[in-house]
Formats: structure tokens, C-alpha cells, sequence
């Protein structure tokens, strides 16, 4: 029988770079090194994770108690707006980038991304796009406070402050960073796959990604050119959101919506994909109904763009659009439920393991279950408007995210963080993790369910004594120290287990797909010998398959590496530039603006100049 | 197999990533440049939809300021048409003359078509300027009005493209001049560009039929 | 052209047969995409010759319209040649292309003017107000933290102060024609409280009337005595005056909206 130890035999390729690669922190600062960045990308998602974390944890003891004075009006909406905007962009999507630079390129048998200058860029973007939307606390001492949704007119200079203005250009930052991701990405999946590899055969958690990066470069737009009127709005006196000129406030909701319903099948696609990639490994079977997995998770990319609508039920659309959108909604159902079935399929009678990343995977599919159910409440518009704006919705979506994309990811983090450090993290703080974790998280949002629907608003910074929701609130802020407590064993684990943690080895989980076939951590170059792909589970079949061993040439491959460069900092350094001159073009902090952002224009076609004639 | 790789080292010395050997186990065979363009193209459609989508969404919606029929004229917007129209032409030529492995008759109506498109970024200002002074179409500011804001931003922001476009095409000379830019394989960053301008092109087709003609037909 | 081919037969790479040129099909292209924009630029043209307009008054904004696509469609069929290439490229452009077309004719289906008339929150109504408008507060009433909420109280102030100065333009200079109600005098205004329009009932169309005028009729173009601000005030106040029906008013006149 074969194994992995054969790859070991296979020749080390020969190198042409143009320049080495630099050492120490010059090394992170020009890397173009796909698994690199995804470093980048996953620790910056851990830390902002722990600092959302923090905002929620701080506004809901301001909501523990009736009547409380701790965090009032501007602070309350304050921390509850970068709460949410730190969620999304700031904590899951560089998480899911994370596990998209690093794995994908693995899964897939490729060397890098097709473009590694850019997605050196998509990250120092991301980077500039998130000191951006936290500078407001620096330099005006408030957080942007109007919701994450930041619907206008509350958004225009009439209502809100500098923050917003940070607001806005963080997120048209994070905006570019992700439509050049999304781009490259496609590129990488469609065109990089090792021989062999048909679609068919590129891995749940690769295929999802793919969807995702789809659903990123045609869902950005929008919301950036929401952003972009809402900038002219501020910065010039432009009169799109300006309602006593006839301006529409719908125009923002829909251009969000059109761009955040998507945004919430990014955050929850590739979180399925990485359950369904940890089942059929702890089952030790195949993925059930493989091929039904990616294409429902197709079609759950495709209707995405078709239900925007369904945040917008009390806005006064009429009958006929409600009626459309409330039944593009409840499609997704079909799909959503093609994939748990598929699931349960996989588990089915099976022998399974429980380490932590199972666990976390099987939690995955009740939690998100019930998020799912509650979702589909929200598709008859009669009943979304009794449940609209209150904390039933809060529940909802928290099970989905939490529940659901977190859950998810810290299984991806147990099963795949072995490939990236070499160390196994403990498997006993790791379900010391998991349990308090999960308790936590429905001590906390159960009760939201019972909140919502006895008439709790969402985005109020207190309650009267009387108002009856005493006793649930005071259970979920108490869960939110649960889920604390279980987030700091996490990265006290994560942490230790770098020094501590055993050794993993190439397949510590004698997994079915191409990352585990490689050193870990693995080489610069990923892979000694390009792999030929034979069927789904390539690995798998290599070791217990006769006749699908993966061929180790004989001859060392000679291979092209990318050189590190500072180009893309460059590149992201004058579009901030021309953002930052938006940002003072009124003059304050005695900032000139417009020449900010002529010197950013220059600058960028400069080094884009730059960039195209570097030899790589 | 060592002078294929120095090869493909020099192709990459004139930074397009598409060659590299990043792409040697690709498995279509297919440029990623180009594959990248179409998904780029993909995602500006979104874009220019939803700036489209906010001119009709608020189209007769101004309360205060000229409304279109009283600023468009069909003189200088068709002139302008007519120039972009024609750059596609010479854009098409040009990467015909590439795949043909005339570098020089390439950098020629690529030339021809920087030009052109000069001339519609002039233009466009001379629209602008004509709109603001003589119409008082206003873009921002006390007098603004959402006509004037939603039209502005919606043509301005297809003038920078356009504008971007320009530069791109001269880099572009530039590069065939140093021969940097040799025929071959890297034909395709010529073609790549010319998807770029063509849709640029396209854009305006919708916006030349369905924001000015029409208005016309009211 | 012909110069610069005798130079680049040298530097031409020896090597495969080179593609087949297009560049006799891109220039017949050139040529017939230009006549068709010169058509497109004659068909408003015919607005002019009133014979030829309303023979066939349905037919020219579909035919600009089937031009343009026709335009488009060589455009990129041919000039970019997705026409023969591959199905990837197809999908990669034309998927994102009709989810923009679908998502934004959904949107612009959904543009309703929504009225918010002085301030920049909530559509309150002349009727609203008669009837001692009270802002609305989630649950807890007047003794809530939240129910001295300064933006709420700047929104009523900011309409209530708008619909004063509309109401007052209006005493001055509309009522002669239209009736201290709004309810319209025989041979002169028609009547605002009805919900009929002769040039549309929305606010901006109701501007754009107040501010040309109707030639032929005895409104005049006001925009030569009022600034826009005072002809929002204006549009905004007769647009609430929609539904009130007064007693004693004229008969609907235009269409009902």
C-alpha cells in the first residue's frame, strides 16, 4: 500500500527567483507568498475578532441591567455600529481570506495565486481599509454610530459626524481589496488546477471558496458605489441622499442590500465548506452526495443576488415586490437543505472520531439549522414586519453567524492549523473550548428569540424595569462571558500550541485531499513534484486505492517563484492617499485634501508604472 | 526545459504575471490575464449598473435645477459617440495587427486610438463645462440638484475610465517601443487592453441610447 | 500601413502559421456600426417632421432601443470576438451582465417618491399635522430614555416648519386660482384635493408644473418669482393636500394617480 511517505523521495525542484526573498520583517512586509498572506489575513481576523468581541461584550453590560447609564446614546450606537462592521469585514472575511490564500492554492495543486502582487495588494488594502474605519476613535475620540447598515439619510453631514467619514472610507478601501481578491481568485481556481483536476474533482471547501470570490466581485459594486454617492454626499454637497431634493433613501438600502445579502453567503459558504470537508474525514467515508453539496452551494451563490429585497419588507415596496422576494427566499431553503441532508448522510451510521474540529463541525449543522428556520420566518413579509428591527432578528442572524460562520471557522482552525504551524493543538483545552463555547453562545441568543418576539427593539441602549425583558437579558450578557472565557482558552491553546503542541506531521488526520500531502508547514514552493489528480479524494485514494497512487517523477522540476516586491504596498498606499484627501477635502485637521489626492493619483500610476516593468 | 524557464523569466520582465510558470500546470491553458479581465469586466458591469440604476432611479425626481431635455444637445454628445466608436475600430485593428506580429502597425492605431479617446475625455469637458455655465446644471453644492449630481457622477466616472484607458494604452506604446512588449505570447496584453477599451466603448453605448437619445423621444 | 509592414516583416518571429486577420471585417464593421449610430442620431430628428412622428409613435424608442442592443451586441460578439470564443469567457461576462440588468430594472421598477418633505426623516402630512402630530416612539412612551431623541424633534420642527412656509406661499399666490382649500374655481385651477392629475401628482412632477407653468392655461411659470426652496415648500404642501377631497371642489380633471 502506498503512503505519503513516498512524496518524501521525490526530488527537491530547482529555483529561479529574480530577487530573494527578504528576512525578518522586511519578509512580511513585500511578501507575495500566498501562504504568507493568509497569515496575515487570519491573525489580523483573530485580532479584531477579540476586539468585536470586546465591544459586545462592553454594550451588553451596559444592557444587562433596566435603566443602566454606562454606555449612553452616541457610545451605545457607537460600539454596537464597529461591533458589526468588525464582525463582517474586519473578523470573519480576513478569516475566510485567511483560509482562502493559505488552502486554496494547496487544495487546488498550485504554486501560489495567479497574482501574487495582487493579492499582496487585496491584503495591504484590507490592512489600510481597517486602521481606517477604527481611526474615527482617534481622531474625532467616537465610533462611527449609524449601524452597520449605515442607511442613509442618518449617514449624511445633517445627522452624523467625522466618524462616519472613516466609516465610509474603510469600507470603500475593504471594498477594492475585496473585488481584487474575488478576481484573482477566480483566476486561481478556474485556471491553476493541477493535471487532472476537473471541477468536479476540486475539493468542497476550494469549490465554495470559488463561489464566494464570485459572489465578491459582483457584489461589491454596488455597495461601493453606494459608498462613493454617500462620499460625494459628505465631501462635495452632492444631493443623492438628500430627500428634501428629491433624493430617494431607499437608493442606499438597495444598493446595500444588493451587496449585503451576498456579503452573508460569503460569510457562511466557506464555513460549510470547511464542515464538509472535516465529516468525511472523521467519518472515514466519502462526502454524501458529493456533487449535490457544491452545485446546491452554486445555486445558493446564484439565488443570493435575488432576495435583497427581504431586508427591505417594512420599507414600502408594495405587494408585488414583497411577494417576489418573499418567494426568492424561501428557495434558499432548498439548497440550505440539500446540503444538511447531505450532511447527516455523511454521519449516518458511520464509524466517527470526536476531536475538537468534529465537534465544532457537527455543532455546526443544529446551530446553523435553527438559524436557518428562524431565517425562513423572516421570508413571509406579514410576519417580518411584526419581528422586524427587534432582537428576534438579532437571534436569527447570530445563529447563523456564530452558530453557523464562527463555529465553523474554529473547526477550520483545529482541523487545518496543524498544516500551517506543524503543531497539533490540545485536544482537551481545545473541548474545554468547544462545550463552554457552544453553552455560551445559546445562553446568550436563545433568549433573544424570547426578547424579540415580546417586543424588545433592536439598537436601544436601555430599557425600563417594567418592560418585562429583565431576566433574558441578564442570561445573555451572562452567556457573553461564557463565550469570552471560551474565546481566550482558544487562543491561549492557539498560542501555546506553537512551542508546546506535538508534532503534526504531513497527515495528522489522514485526511482525503492534496494540502496533507505536502510538509507542514510546507514549503515556499507548496509541493516538491506537481501533483497529477486521479479522482475526488486524491490522498485518500493514493494510500488506500490500488491503482490511483499518485506518480512521483524521477526528475526534479524546475519551477518559477514569484519575488517578494513592494509594489503592491505602493499601489495601496496611493489609493489611501486619494482616500485620506477625501477624507480632509473640507479642511479639517488641517489637512489640504486635494492635493492628498492628486499626489495619490500620481502616485498610483507611478507605481503601477513601477509595477508592470519589475521582473518577477 | 532551463531555456524555457529563461523564457518565461523574460516575459515576466515586462510584469504580466500571466506567463509565469505560476501557470505552466495550468490546467485550461487559458492566459489568466485574459480570464482575469473577463471576471473584472464582469464585475464593472455591476458597477456601471448600479451607476446607471441610480440615474433612473431617480430619474424625474429633481425637484429644482434643469431638467435633461433642457441641457442635452444632440450636436457634441454625437461627435463624441461617434469618436469612441471609431476608437474601438483602430483598438480592434491594433490587436489584430499584434496577433498578426506587427508590433508597429499595433503601436500605431494604438496610438490612433489614445487619441480618439483624448478626444472624448476633451469633449466631456467641454460638455461639462457648457452644462455648468450656460444650463446651470449643478453638481454639488447649494444650487446642486439630482439631475446634476446623478448625470455628473454617472459620465464622470465613465470619462475616468476612459481617462485610465488612455494612460494604459500609452504605457502600452511605450512598452512596444522598448520592446518590451513583443508579439507571440504576449499578444494577449494587447487583446486584454482592447477587451478593457471595448467595453468602455459599450458603456457608452447604453449611455448615449438610453440617457440622451431617449430623452430626445419624450 | 503599408510602411510599417515592410519594416516588421524582420522583426516578425519566424515559427507557426500566424492567425488569420480580421481586418477587413473589422473595418466593414466600423463602417456599419457608424451608419447605425447616424440612423440613431436621425430617428429624434423626426420629431420634428410631426407627419412621420405619430404615424408610427410606438415604433422609434424600441427601434433606438433594438439599434443600441444591435450596437452592443457587435461590440462585443465581434470587436472583442466573444462571439467565437470560449464559453468560459461567455459566462464570465454575460451571467454578471444580466444580473445587472435584471438587478437594477427590479430597482428601478422600485423607485417611488417617498415624501419627506422639510426635514429629512419621516413623511408626515398637512393632515397629520392638523390632527396634533405626535412623533412616534417605540413602546415606553414619554417617560423612555429615548423618547427626547433631539433628530426626532428636529424632523417634526424642520417639517412643521416647511409645511408653514409652503402653506403660506400658497395663501399668497396660489389661492386666487385654486381656492383657500386647495379645492379649485370653476374655469380656473382644478382641484389639488382629489387624487387627479392633469401633469402627474408626484412631488417632482408637481414641481416641474409650479415651475414652468402650463402654457395655454392660466398657471404661470413661477419659477420667475420663487426660488427652488420656496417652490419645494410649494410642491411638497399641495402634494399633502392629496385625498383630503374638500368639500365643494372641483371635479376631477386628468388622471386619477
Amino acid at each position: 500500500m502506498a503512503s505519503i511517505a513516498d512524496f518524501a523521495a521525490a526530488q527537491k525542484p530547482i529555483y529561479h527567483q529574480e530577487r530573494p526573498s527578504k528576512t525578518g520583517l522586511l519578509d512580511w512586509l513585500t511578501t507575495v507568498d500566498h501562504k504568507k498572506i493568509g497569515i496575515l489575513y487570519g491573525g489580523a481576523g483573530l485580532f479584531w475578532l477579540l476586539i468585536g468581541g470586546l465591544e459586545a461584550l462592553l454594550f451588553r453590560i451596559q444592557l444587562a441591567r433596566p435603566d443602566q447609564h454606562i454606555f449612553v446614546g452616541d457610545t451605545f450606537n457607537g460600539l454596537v455600529t464597529m461591533h458589526a462592521t468588525t464582525m463582517v469585514f474586519l473578523a470573519v472575511m480576513p478569516m475566510i481570506a485567511g483560509f482562502s490564500n493559505y488552502f486554496v492554492p494547496l487544495m487546488i495543486g498550485a504554486r501560489d495565486v495567479a497574482f501574487p502582487r495582487m493579492n499582496a495588494f487585496s491584503w495591504w488594502t484590507f490592512f489600510a481599509g481597517s486602521l481606517t474605519i477604527n481611526a474615527s476613535l482617534l481622531f474625532c475620540g467616537a465610533f462611527p454610530a449609524a449601524g452597520w447598515t449605515g442607511y442613509a439619510p442618518l449617514t449624511t453631514r445633517d445627522f452624523s459626524g467625522m466618524p462616519i467619514d472613516f466609516w465610509w472610507a474603510g469600507l470603500t478601501l475593504l471594498a477594492v481589496s475585496s473585488m481584487v481578491a474575488g478576481v484573482n481568485f477566480v483566476v486561481t481556481i478556474l485556471n491553476l488546477r493541477a493535471p487532472g483536476m476537473t471541477l468536479m474533482r476540486v475539493p468542497v471547501l476550494a469549490w465554495m471558496m470559488l463561489v464566494i470570490q464570485f459572489l465578491l466581485a459582483f457584489s461589491f459594486p454596488p455597495v461601493a458605489v453606494g459608498l462613493i454617492l454617500l462620499a460625494f454626499d459628505r465631501t462635495f454637497g452632492t444631493v443623492f441622499y438628500a430627500t428634501n431634493m428629491g433624493g430617494d433613501p431607499h437608493l442606499w438600502q438597495h444598493l446595500f442590500w444588493l451587496f449585503g445579502h451576498p456579503e452573508v453567503y460569503v460569510l457562511i459558504l466557506p464555513s460549510m465548506g470547511i464542515v464538509s470537508e472535516i465529516l468525511p474525514v472523521f467519518t472515514r467515508r466519502p462526502l454524501f452526495g458529493h456533487h449535490a453539496v457544491i452545485f446546491s452551494g452554486v445555486f445558493i451563490g446564484f439565488v443570493g443576488f435575488g432576495v435583497w429585497g427581504h431586508h427591505m419588507f417594512t420599507a414600502g415596496m408594495g405587494p408585488i415586490a414583497d411577494a417576489a422576494f418573499a418567494s426568492t427566499t424561501a428557495i434558499v431553503a432548498i439548497p440550505t437543505g440539500v446540503k444538511i441532508f447531505n450532511w447527516i448522510g455523511t454521519m449516518y451510521n458511520s464509524k466517527m472520531t470526536f476531536p475538537t474540529a468534529m465537534l465544532f463541525a457537527i455543532s455546526f449543522i443544529p446551530m446553523f439549522t435553527l438559524g436557518g428556520l428562524s431565517g425562513m420566518m423572516h421570508a413571509s413579509p406579514p410576519l417580518d414586519l411584526q419581528q422586524h428591527d427587534t432582537y428576534f432578528v438579532v437571534a436569527h442572524f447570530h445563529y447563523v453567524l456564530v452558530g453557523g460562520a464562527l463555529q465553523g471557522l474554529f473547526a477550520g482552525f483545529y482541523f487545518y492549523l496543524p498544516k500551517i504551524t506543524g503543531k497539533l493543538m490540545n485536544e482537551t483545552l481545545g473541548k474545554i473550548h468547544f462545550w463552554v463555547f457552544l453553552i455560551g453562545f445559546n445562553v446568550t441568543f436563545f433568549p433573544m428569540h424570547m426578547l424579540g418576539n415580546h417586543g424588545m427593539p433592536r439598537r436601544i441602549y436601555t430599557y425600563p424595569a417594567d418592560a418585562g425583558w429583565n431576566t433574558e437579558n441578564l442570561i445573555a450578557t451572562s452567556g457573553v462571558f461564557l463565550m469570552t472565557f471560551a474565546t481566550l482558552v482558544f487562543v491561549y491553546n492557539l498560542l501555546t500550541s506553537l512551542k508546546k503542541g506535538k508534532d503534526a506531521g504531513s497527515d495528522p488526520w489522514d485526511a482525503n485531499t492534496l494540502e496533507w500531502m505536502t510538509t507542514s508547514p510546507p514549503p515556499v514552493h507548496n509541493f516538491d513534484f506537481t501533483p497529477v489528480v486521479l479522482s475526488e479524494r486524491p490522498l485518500w485514494d493514493h494510500k488506500y486505492t490500488p491503482g490511483f497512487e499518485i506518480p512521483v517523477p524521477e526528475k526534479a522540476e524546475e519551477i518559477h517563484m514569484p519575488s517578494p516586491s513592494w509594489k503592491p504596498m505602493w499601489v495601496s498606499g496611493s489609493a489611501g492617499l486619494i482616500i485620506v484627501g477625501l477624507l480632509t477635502f473640507n479642511g479639517v485637521f488641517g489637512i489640504p485634501g486635494w492635493p492628498l489626492c492628486i499626489a495619490g493619483a500620481l502616485g498610483i500610476i507611478f507605481s503601477v508604472y513601477a509595477w508592470v516593468t519589475e521582473p518577477v | 526545459m532551463s531555456a524555457h524557464a529563461e523564457n518565461l523569466t523574460h516575459d515576466d520582465a515586462h510584469g504580466h504575471e500571466s506567463h509565469g510558470a505560476l501557470s505552466e500546470n495550468n490546467f485550461l491553458g487559458l492566459p489568466n490575464i485574459k480570464l482575469a479581465m473577463w471576471a473584472f469586466l464582469g464585475s464593472e458591469c455591476m458597477f456601471f449598473g448600479s451607476l446607471i440604476g441610480t440615474y433612473f432611479f431617480y430619474h424625474g425626481n429633481s425637484l429644482g435645477g434643469p431638467l435633461p431635455k433642457d441641457v442635452f444637445s444632440i450636436g457634441i454628445t454625437s461627435i463624441s459617440t461617434f469618436l469612441l466608436l471609431m476608437s474601438s475600430l483602430t483598438m480592434a485593428l491594433a490587436v489584430d495587427a499584434m496577433k498578426q506580429q506587427k508590433p508597429l502597425t499595433a503601436r500605431t492605431f494604438i496610438l490612433i486610438t489614445a487619441a480618439l479617446g483624448a478626444c472624448f475625455v476633451g469633449f466631456q469637458v467641454v460638455e461639462f463645462h457648457e452644462f455648468y455655465t450656460e444650463k446651470h446644471l449643478v453638481f454639488a453644492g447649494a444650487n446642486a440638484s439630482l439631475f446634476g449630481s446623478t448625470f455628473y457622477t454617472m459620465t464622470g466616472f465613465h470619462g475616468t475610465h476612459v481617462t485610465v484607458g488612455v494612460i494604459w494604452l500609452l504605457i502600452m506604446s511605450v512598452l512596444i517601443t522598448k520592446k518590451k512588449l513583443v508579439p507571440g505570447k504576449e499578444a494577449v496584453n494587447v487583446e486584454v487592453m482592447g477587451l478593457y477599451w471595448h467595453f468602455v466603448d459599450i458603456v457608452w453605448i447604453v449611455i448615449f441610447t438610453f440617457v440622451y437619445l431617449l430623452e430626445f423621444l419624450k | 500601413m503599408s510602411h510599417g509592414h515592410a519594416v516588421e516583416t524582420n522583426g516578425a518571429h519566424g515559427g507557426p502559421a500566424l492567425p488569420h486577420s480580421h481586418r477587413k471585417q473589422y473595418i466593414i464593421l466600423g463602417v456599419v456600426l457608424s451608419l447605425v449610430t447616424f440612423i440613431e442620431l436621425g430617428i429624434p430628428l423626426v420629431k420634428g417632421v410631426p407627419e412621420l412622428w405619430t404615424a408610427a409613435k410606438e415604433v422609434w424608442a424600441p427601434l433606438l432601443i433594438v439599434l443600441s442592443i444591435f450596437k452592443f451586441g457587435a461590440v462585443v460578439g465581434d470587436f472583442m470576438h466573444l462571439r467565437s470564443d470560449l464559453t468560459l469567457y461567455k459566462i464570465l461576462f454575460i451571467s454578471p451582465l444580466f444580473l445587472a440588468m435584471f438587478s437594477f430594472f427590479a430597482i428601478g421598477s422600485l423607485s417611488v417618491v417617498h415624501y419627506a418633505p422639510f426635514g429629512k426623516g419621516y413623511a408626515i402630512t398637512a393632515q397629520d399635522l392638523a390632527d396634533g402630530y405626535v412623533p412616534p416612539t417605540v413602546g415606553g412612551g414619554a417617560d423612555a430614555p429615548w423618547a427626547d431623541d433631539k433628530f426626532e424633534a428636529a424632523f417634526v420642527d424642520a417639517q412643521k416648519a416647511g409645511f408653514a412656509k409652503g402653506k403660506e406661499t400658497f395663501a399668497a399666490s396660489c389661492v386666487s386660482c385654486h381656492r383657500a382649500d386647495g379645492g379649485g374655481m370653476p374655469g380656473l385651477g382644478v382641484n389639488l384635493t382629489d387624487d387627479c392629475y392633469k401633469h402627474g401628482g408626484k412631488v417632482a412632477a408637481l414641481y416641474t408644473t409650479i415651475a414652468k407653468g402650463v402654457s395655454g392655461t392660466a398657471m404661470p411659470a413661477w419659477q420667475s418669482s420663487m426660488d427652488s426652496e420656496k417652490l419645494r415648500q410649494v410642491a411638497y404642501y399641495v402634494h399633502s393636500l392629496k385625498g383630503m377631497n374638500v368639500a365643494g371642489g372641483k371635479a376631477c380633471e386628468g388622471a386619477k394617480e
